[in-house]
């Protein structure tokens, strides 16, 4: 229900505006599916003599709509955690190390020496170079590998490139950190990291296989 | 039976007489019920998507008088659903009259 804050503040939305609220966050082809449903609802409503203002009102809140709007369709995040694959070709593979979401683009530019930085203080200089490259390439052309080559697709592609996400290395080599030199960490330090990176990492595969059961648009 | 599942219930019944588009859905409950029951605060379309998602309607696109519209059918689970509900509503509702009855 709106709030009547103020009588001039009290008007409907526009179709427009309730609209963009409530798709916010959905996968395109959900968002054009209830965009197209609830302009044809309009259209046919405003032929049967109703009034627009009348309509929107009975649309309602369009955040409660979008809501389970959001449970009903995939939203971008669904899509992204599903994983689109990768072709196995070399624009394949820079995408795999370039993911969105994961380092990102110039990410893997600042945050390598960063890493670098941080595993030197707790291995030899040798093992912190090793440590470095395996998280920014070798991980993700594992990754690339293991999805593109055998064209993984359903439930075996969101664990494949959930177990080889940059999360997952963070909080792998997190925990070999802790394990390797737990007095470095301290009593909060290791265990806050590794929850800080393991609580993600444990959702990113939960929300990703329950994407999987959403509806496909049709 | 809260107010979503007797608009489940109701988006349900309307369908197990033939499949129709959400427009027409709303203008049925409103009709049958003369006017009392209305799909109020946007709940029509995204009930709708989510009894889809449950395997209890199904939808397509058609052609209504030249214009594209979502139409939507009741599925075997959706009739099995509908049996279920109307079950479990009727036993609601004898029980409240029995207690009102009583006063």
């Amino acid at each position: 229900m709106a709030w009547n804050l103020h009588p001039h503040w009290n008007a409907p939305l526009t179709p427009e505006l309730w609209l963009e609220i409530a798709t916010y966050g959905l996968a395109p082809e959900a968002a054009a599916r209830v965009r197209a449903e609830h302009l044809a609802h309009l259209e046919d409503a405003l032929a049967a003599g109703e009034a627009k203002r009348d309509v929107l009102r009975e649309w309602g809140d369009p955040h409660r709509a979008g809501d389970t709007f959001r449970k009903a369709h995939l939203t971008t995040t669904d899509a992204s955690l599903m994983h689109p694959g990768y072709a196995l070709s070399a624009a394949g593979w820079r995408r795999a190390v370039l993911e969105e979401g994961e380092l990102g683009r110039s990410g893997v530019f600042l945050l390598l020496p960063m890493l670098f930085s941080l595993l030197q203080a707790l291995f030899s200089p040798g093992l912190a170079v090793v440590g470095a490259l395996c998280l920014a390439f070798v991980v993700p052309t594992s990754r690339w590998l293991v999805i593109a080559g055998p064209q993984l697709g359903g439930a075996a592609r969101v664990v494949a490139a959930w177990l080889l996400s940059g999360w997952g290395s963070a909080f792998l080599l997190t925990l070999a950190g802790v394990l390797w030199k737990p007095d470095y960490w301290g009593a909060t330090l290791g265990p806050g990291l590794l929850l800080l990176f393991g609580l993600p990492w444990l959702w990113r595969l939960w929300a990703g296989l329950r994407a999987l059961g959403k509806s496909p648009i049709r | 039976m809260n107010t979503k599942e007797q608009l489940r219930l109701l988006i349900l019944a309307v369908l197990d007489r033939q499949p129709e588009h959400g427009y027409a859905i709303a203008q049925a409950i409103k009709a049958k019920s003369g006017g009392v029951l209305s799909t109020k605060e946007g709940s029509l379309y995204p009930a709708l998507h989510l009894l889809e998602k449950e395997g209890l309607v199904q939808s397509s696109e058609v052609d209504v008088k030249g214009r594209t519209r979502r139409e939507y059918r009741l599925t075997e689970a959706g009739r099995t659903a509908l049996a279920r509900a109307r079950g479990e509503w009727q036993t609601q509702t004898q029980a409240v009259e029995a207690v009102l009855g009583g006063t």
